[in-house]
């Protein structure tokens, strides 16, 4: 876990640093070193357009993170609030928002993804969007789940008794109770939100050409597989690399803060 | 059970509405006109008499209830609009992919099964030793593949390095010669996400069979360590397994867009991703509808006929 911490540290240092660390600017193309492989002057060879695959890598964990960490957030906080709204309420709200939520959840959400990516047009928002919408049900669920729970304890009825309104007591007494177990979750999607991104890039939906993407950097490559295998290894590789760091911090979270999720 | 029937069922089909209802919804979040994402990307730009038409031919021009209205009644005739693309009927196009899709998601199940009921077999039989370690650890990095590139790698190591598999395309039905050498390979990428779970939940639920009274039994009367892991306790370790195993048939068939793209295997995901780069969005949003019914009623196959293995469950 701690290893995964300190990928997961320099993944963010990459991405916050991208400038000083890339040794060329991402997009500049070198029609003279097309499809070089890995070497002197580029570290990781260059791309179908004479990139540098290492700086395109540098630059591309900007945007993993920004888009995954954005998506979540909307997921998140929209989740959460449909939750404690249905769970605080219960009755015909409830019932409605978690059909609602039950059909979001009945579609598969890459397909989902898809669908509203390819609807709101090509672009980071529209990603972001459509990951978030994918990852709201289960906070939505979570959420709610807690509140049943909580809103039955005396500190409610407590804070009930002394008068407090329904918005009050889920934002000052409920909300906070939520907020470890939501981030042990949010860290375990991380890894999901990086390699829906990539999916969806690979497919061509949202994020175009030229933005340093990681799965965009494999999609383009992919009619070079066999002169230039290196444009396809290395920018899959910081997918898979980012995924599974992010993956073993989410769990080792959940174990050493003995989080239910 | 039979009310139980009655009531997953009747939850299905609410759900699959409610999935209707989104997918129809859709069109309706595209910024500025829905019409953007109707008109063919070559036509330039339209003439307002040339959008006018084609609003009126998608029953755009008349009320949203009206529009939904005739959206069901398109749907109860199985008429899932037409390709911008190519103007034949989208359903027609499904209905001939369908079959290759199921074919490579049977196969990747079957790959799945055998593959990560043996290993988490082990995973359990050892313990907390070196193997149980390293499948732990698999298991992980399986989870965190993204399933294009491991398709690349693979088609870059067996197809154009080795020479030993083709690269792409299909070969006919998986269990003849030509046709399995062309399936390995995407079979293994589809199916590949499912193994670490699948590997992680029959080990849990073998460490629960194996520590019952009936094992201490059956190794008393001396039978062989073999037989009472195989015969005595992977028997009863495998209900609950047998149920993600067909959810996991609903998860592997809508990851196929991805993997059928990669592979060029003539499926309904793959047509999808054709409709994805043609902008072809009612090729989208019926392929995001078929491919989404079908993993409901996957779903509801396999609840119904969890009923029918295990009559103890209840459900409320």
């Amino acid at each position: 876990m701690l290893l995964s911490a300190l990928v997961v540290l320099g993944i963010i240092t990459l991405a916050i640093f991208a400038p000083q660390i890339a040794t060329h600017d991402p997009n500049r193309c070198d029609v003279r070193h097309i499809l070089s492989p890995p070497g002197e002057g580029h570290l990781l060879g260059t791309d179908e357009l004479g990139r540098d695959v290492f700086s395109r890598i540098v630059y591309g964990a900007r945007v993993t993170l920004l888009v995954s960490a954005s998506a979540l957030l909307v997921g998140l906080t929209t989740g959460v609030a449909i939750g404690l709204v249905a769970g605080f309420f219960g009755g015909t709200v409830d019932f409605l928002v978690m059909r609602f939520v039950d059909v979001l959840l009945s579609i598969p959400g890459i397909l989902l993804a898809i669908l509203i990516a390819v609807v709101l047009g090509s672009g980071l928002v529209p990603v972001i969007v459509a990951i978030g919408v994918f990852a709201l049900p289960t906070y939505a669920r979570v959420a709610r789940g807690s509140v049943l729970a909580l809103k039955e304890e005396e500190f409610v009825e407590a804070a009930r008794a002394l008068g407090a309104g329904p918005t009050r007591i889920i934002l000052r007494h409920i909300l906070p109770n939520l907020i470890g177990p939501i981030l042990v979750l949010a860290t375990m999607d991380m890894g999901t939100a990086a390699l829906t991104t990539a999916g969806l890039s690979f497919l061509g939906v949202g994020i175009s050409p030229p933005t340093p993407e990681w799965g965009l950097m494999v999609n383009t490559a992919r009619p070079y597989i066999r002169q230039a295998p290196h444009a396809i290894i290395f920018p899959g590789m910081a997918i898979f690399v980012t995924v599974l760091a992010f993956n073993i911090l989410g769990d080792g979270l959940r174990d050493l803060l003995d989080v239910k999720v | 059970m039979a009310s139980y029937i009655v009531r997953r069922l009747l939850i299905g089909a609410l759900v699959a509405f409610g999935v209707v209802v989104v997918v129809f919804f859709s069109l309706y979040l595209a910024p500025g006109d829905p019409m953007s994402l109707l008109i063919p990307p070559g036509a330039g730009r339209a003439t307002k008499e040339v959008v006018d038409q084609i609003r009126a031919a998608y029953g755009l021009d008349k009320p949203l209830h009206v529009q939904f209205f005739l959206y069901l009644k398109q749907l109860a005739r199985l008429d899932l609009g037409n390709s911008i693309q190519t103007g034949r009927p989208v359903i027609d196009a499904l209905k001939a992919r369908y079959p290759a899709t199921l074919e490579l998601g049977a196969f990747s199940l079957l790959l799945a099964i055998l593959i990560s009921i043996p290993l988490g077999v082990l995973s359990a039989v050892y313990r907390n030793s070196l193997p149980d370690h390293l499948l732990r650890v698999l298991a992980l990095a399986g989870m965190a593949l993204p399933n294009f590139w491991l398709g690349l790698m693979l088609m870059l190591l067996f197809s154009l390095r080795l020479g030993w598999l083709p690269a792409s395309g299909y070969g006919g039905p998986f269990w003849t010669w030509e046709g399995l050498k062309h399936i390995i390979l995407p079979g293994i990428t589809l199916s590949a996400p499912s193994w670490g779970l699948l590997v992680r939940l029959t080990r849990s639920s073998m460490l629960e069979v194996l520590g019952e009274d009936y094992l201490a039994t059956a190794r008393a009367k001396g039978l062989r360590e073999s037989t009472v892991i195989f015969r005595h306790a992977l028997r009863n370790a495998l209900i609950p397994v047998v149920t993600v195993f067909g959810l996991q048939f609903g998860v592997i068939i809508a990851g196929a867009t991805i993997t059928e793209t990669v592979f060029a295997w003539p499926g309904i995901g793959r047509y999808l991703y054709q409709g994805i780069v043609g902008n072809d969005f009612p090729v989208v949003r019926a392929t995001v509808l078929v491919i989404s019914i079908g993993v409901i009623l996957i779903n509801l196959l396999v609840d119904l006929v969890y009923v029918a293995i295990d009559p103890r469950i209840t459900y409320d």
